[in-house]
């Protein structure tokens, strides 16, 4: 992609940046700082190492600032950055636990994890009902389950709402692969959760 | 037996719910600290670097760029064209403002305000009083080069940004507009912050924060809302 490639470029070169940079960068990103650490702590689950992540991307974005053009999505850009950051910087800790996602994570498309149809959603009469028993936390373990990819589109289009163009470019990946994975990703979380609501005993009573 | 229907409706309270998460509260003030810091470092690291070897070379070319500045910019301003400031700019200014940074300048009131800016902007504009609010801070902006004036307010423990421009450079965004009590100004709304614009005598102020335009609008002098 050009655009990361560009930020690679000037990410890479260690030129300082001066005042106007600074000014336009920080009005560029800092609106979006809360959507990036949300996200930084929805995939770390860990505060500080979310901080430490956002941190690192945002200096990188802030030296690239030359290469982000006026009008364009500040936000897929940053989030661009941020998820290069977080692929990284997961790849240089070999020992943590989310590496096992990286690796199961392949090959998204010829996936087979969703139920067939009618197997589990006539259960879920009241979907709403269902869902409004998970907390956050619930949601957040479950989404982090799934396969990188397919986390990180839901992250992007269903919580953060970046339309799919906007989640296409910061996954370097075509408009129309961005929709299958966010509805595949769906029906991936539908079944966890529904799993999840059978250990707890939810199942029947949604029913009820 | 499941229907295309259900399907869908399961869909979209999935999406729902997924989207739900994005109004858990984020704390971003330790990372906003911590960057501002980073930030600071970057930005003076390389005038280290440059101090030890380039001294007299830095020297020539800053002369040199300072008179191919000036030179430039006294041909490009007549043709200058101001910038529409549209609500996304004024909000992001708002929240740089309310964020703070190494360039802020407390202040308590509005003559140690103009004296801070005109310190570093000989050229800039006459900054209004707003009635009844407490100031805080100012500081100098640039949006795509041309120089704003903000400063911070608070009103009844509420904050509010007032943005200071000469109109030539910056100038309200006329998409909106709103007239109210025969007091023209402009009126944005972008997210839970408000915003009014009025323009004098070549002078443009915003008002942004989290009151009603007609409240933001009022905090000016009458003179403000007649032009």
């Amino acid at each position: 992609m050009a655009n990361s490639l560009e930020i690679n470029r000037k990410t890479a070169s260690s030129h300082g940046i001066d005042d106007g940079q600074a000014q336009r960068f920080k009005r560029l990103a800092w609106p979006h700082l809360d959507s990036l650490l949300r996200t930084a702590k929805y995939l770390t689950r860990h505060q500080q190492e979310a901080e430490d992540v956002v941190q690192e991307a945002m200096l990188k974005a802030m030296k690239a600032i030359d290469s982000f053009e006026d009008g364009t999505n500040a936000k897929a850009w940053l989030m661009t950055i941020l998820r290069r950051t977080y692929i990284d910087r997961l790849r240089a800790s070999r020992s943590r636990v989310h590496e096992v996602r990286l690796d199961a994570c392949d090959p998204v498309e010829s996936g087979s994890e969703t139920a067939t149809p009618g197997e589990l959603d006539d259960r879920w009469e009241n979907p709403q009902k269902m869902l409004d028993q998970f907390e956050n936390r619930d949601m957040i373990e479950a989404l982090t389950t799934l396969p990188d990819d397919i986390c990180w589109t839901l992250l992007l289009v269903d919580v953060e709402q970046l339309d799919y163009a906007g989640a296409a470019k910061v996954l370097d990946v075509p408009v129309g692969t961005v929709k299958s994975r966010a509805h595949r990703g769906r029906g991936m979380l539908r079944d966890r959760l529904f799993t999840t609501a059978q250990q707890r005993g939810w199942v029947e009573e949604a029913k009820a | 037996m499941r229907t295309n229907h259900s399907d869908d409706k399961l869909e979209q309270a999935i999406r729902a719910r997924l989207a739900r998460l994005a109004t858990a509260p984020v704390d971003t003030a330790r990372l906003e600290c911590q960057l501002e810091e980073a930030m600071t470092k970057i930005r003076s690291a390389p005038v280290a670097r440059l101090v030890n070897w380039w001294i007299p070379i830095a020297a020539a070319v800053a002369a040199i760029v300072v008179i191919s500045a000036t030179v430039n910019v006294r041909l490009l301003e007549p043709d200058q064209v101001p910038i529409a400031a549209t609500p996304s700019l004024i909000a992001g200014l708002h929240h740089e403002v309310i964020t703070g940074g190494p360039f802020t300048i407390p202040v308590a009131n509005i003559e140690q305000a103009t004296q801070a800016i005109a310190v570093r902007w000989s050229d800039a504009p006459a900054l209004p009083m707003p009635a009844d609010c407490e100031v805080m801070s100012c500081c100098i902006h640039h949006v795509e080069g041309r120089k704003v004036a903000c400063m911070l307010l608070r009103l009844r423990g509420k904050l509010i940004t007032m943005v200071v421009a000469h109109t030539k450079d910056l100038t309200r965004d006329d998409s909106v507009k709103a007239t109210q009590d025969n007091q023209r100004y402009a009126v944005y709304t972008k997210g839970n912050l408000n915003m009014v614009c009025m323009q004098h005598n070549g002078i443009s102020v915003w008002l942004v924060g989290e009151f009603p335009h007609k409240e933001l609008a009022q905090l000016l002098p009458k003179k403000w809302m007649t032009s």
